[in-house]
């Protein structure tokens, strides 16, 4: 039922656009590609500027069966400024199973956390997803599923959460580069509900994304493929409420031996993030994190084998 | 100053004065007595005194050549020119470093591994085009 009444509006605002443009053009309207997820629009550049950042030392060993080690301090969020800061460690054991048809994944950690992860194609079209996150403290296990029904150029997605967390999302190519996409939510706990729209835009080239939500958040993304190996990517994000923005930029440069991505934002923070491929199934890793402002330099080092 | 010091002489000096009296007294020859005045009007009235004066005046024209100088305001205002000078270089010194430290370690994590890297792999790439030179072989693409 949400569904149909969240993917309404801009279903009919979108499929009208190239039914009209169709007669007047040579674009092949009824063949137009499968948009990526609602999700995903920002993946790009997620990719160059949001790398995994650690600090401190990490193992892991992904072959068959998944083990990793961290070690390192961990910071505790605070209503100050100052970052607090304990060492911890901890042991991730997990397993997974893949089938063409069926995914599985299991994570479990020392400290009592659990994450299990589904995914599974039920039709040629639908997909089911599961995400599920159990821990020793109450109210803070949460549980997620995800229906995923793929078209021949559009997307549509049902969401449901523990909490009362209702959401849909659709996404449908109005040209061959160019799609439009909109959600609703509604988290029945906190009594909020929300609307957003995005827009993509990519070629072979370049990739431009934006998005507007009605919690306030205004979303800006640019990637520039400039060669094979380099993009680079710049994004903004702006909340309307909250009158705060922030900008980064960065690079990401994949060579034969390593993969290195740098980045650098508004609230004077670079960071780097290098992987480097020692042999085949042998990644070392090495992440720093300079936060000016706030003082705070995280370095951290690890290993990767498997994959 | 100067006058606290010449009050504590002027009555060191008295002291002086009412012992001689006392024990010109204690004598009862008046021709004594005077003598005893006359000796101690001499002594610690000229003698004396001439040499405090020439001491204070020595100090006096120092200390007013110095004051003259220091109150001047060629030298009020050098001083205070020196400094906000002191203040301001200091406050650009640190400046200067923190804006060093930033962009030093900005540049250290952003650019750095950057250069390392390619200069790698630009060798791998020498080198196997010298392999391929020398053995004839085609270099593997990735």
């Amino acid at each position: 039922m949400a569904t149909a009444t969240a993917t309404a509006p801009p279903t009919s605002s979108t499929t009208a656009l190239p039914q009209m443009k169709k007669e007047n053009e040579k674009v092949d309207y009824f063949n137009l590609p499968c948009p990526i997820p609602y999700e995903e629009i920002h993946r790009e550049a997620f990719m160059s500027l949001k790398p995994e950042l650690f600090e401190g030392m990490r193992f892991d060993f992904t072959r068959g069966l998944n083990q990793s080690v961290f070690m390192g301090p961990m910071e505790i969020p605070s209503q100050s400024s100052e970052t607090i800061k304990i060492p911890t460690a901890h042991y991730e054991f997990g397993a997974n199973f893949i089938d063409p048809k069926l995914m599985l994944f299991g994570r479990i950690m020392t400290d009592g956390r659990l994450n299990a992860r589904v995914k599974c194609d039920l039709t040629d079209n639908l997909s089911f997803k599961g995400n599920a996150q159990l821990t020793n403290e109450p109210h803070m296990s949460h549980g997620m599923a995800y229906f995923d029904y793929k078209g021949k150029d559009y997307r549509s997605q049902f969401q449901l959460g523990n909490g009362a967390l209702l959401g849909a999302n659709y996404i449908q190519s109005v040209t061959p580069n160019l799609s439009f996409g909109g959600e609703v939510f509604w988290a029945g706990q906190h009594r909020k509900s929300g609307i957003g729209y995005a827009a993509r835009y990519n070629t072979d080239k370049m990739v431009a994304t934006g998005q507007v939500a009605s919690t306030g958040l205004v979303a800006l993304s640019y990637v520039q493929k400039i060669s094979e190996k380099v993009s680079l990517a710049s994004d903004l994000m702006y909340n309307y409420m909250s009158k705060e923005a922030t900008a980064s930029f960065g690079y990401d440069y994949i060579l034969r031996q390593c993969r290195l991505r740098g980045k650098i934002d508004s609230n004077g923070c670079a960071s780097a993030f290098l992987e480097e491929r020692l042999n085949m199934g042998l990644n070392f890793i090495l992440s720093a994190e300079l936060d000016h402002r706030k003082k705070d330099y995280k370095f951290g080092f690890g290993l990767t084998v498997g994959e | 100053m100067a006058s606290s010091q010449g009050k504590k002489r002027v009555t060191q000096g008295k002291e002086s004065e009412q012992s001689l009296i006392s024990r010109a007294s204690r004598t009862r020859n008046p021709w004594r007595h005077f003598f005893y005045n006359l000796v101690l009007g001499m002594a610690s009235s000229q003698g004396k005194k001439r040499v405090t004066q020439g001491k204070e005046s020595e100090q006096s024209l120092i200390s007013r050549a110095s004051r003259n100088v220091s109150q001047s305001s060629i030298v009020i205002h050098a001083k205070r020119a020196a400094s906000e000078a002191a203040v301001v270089s200091k406050k650009l010194l640190r400046s200067t470093g923190k804006a060093a430290w930033i962009a030093g370690t900005t540049f250290l994590i952003l650019a750095v591994p950057l250069i390392i890297e390619m200069d790698r792999d630009q060798q791998l790439t020498e080198i196997e085009l010298q392999n391929a030179s020398l053995l004839g072989t085609t270099p593997t693409p990735k």
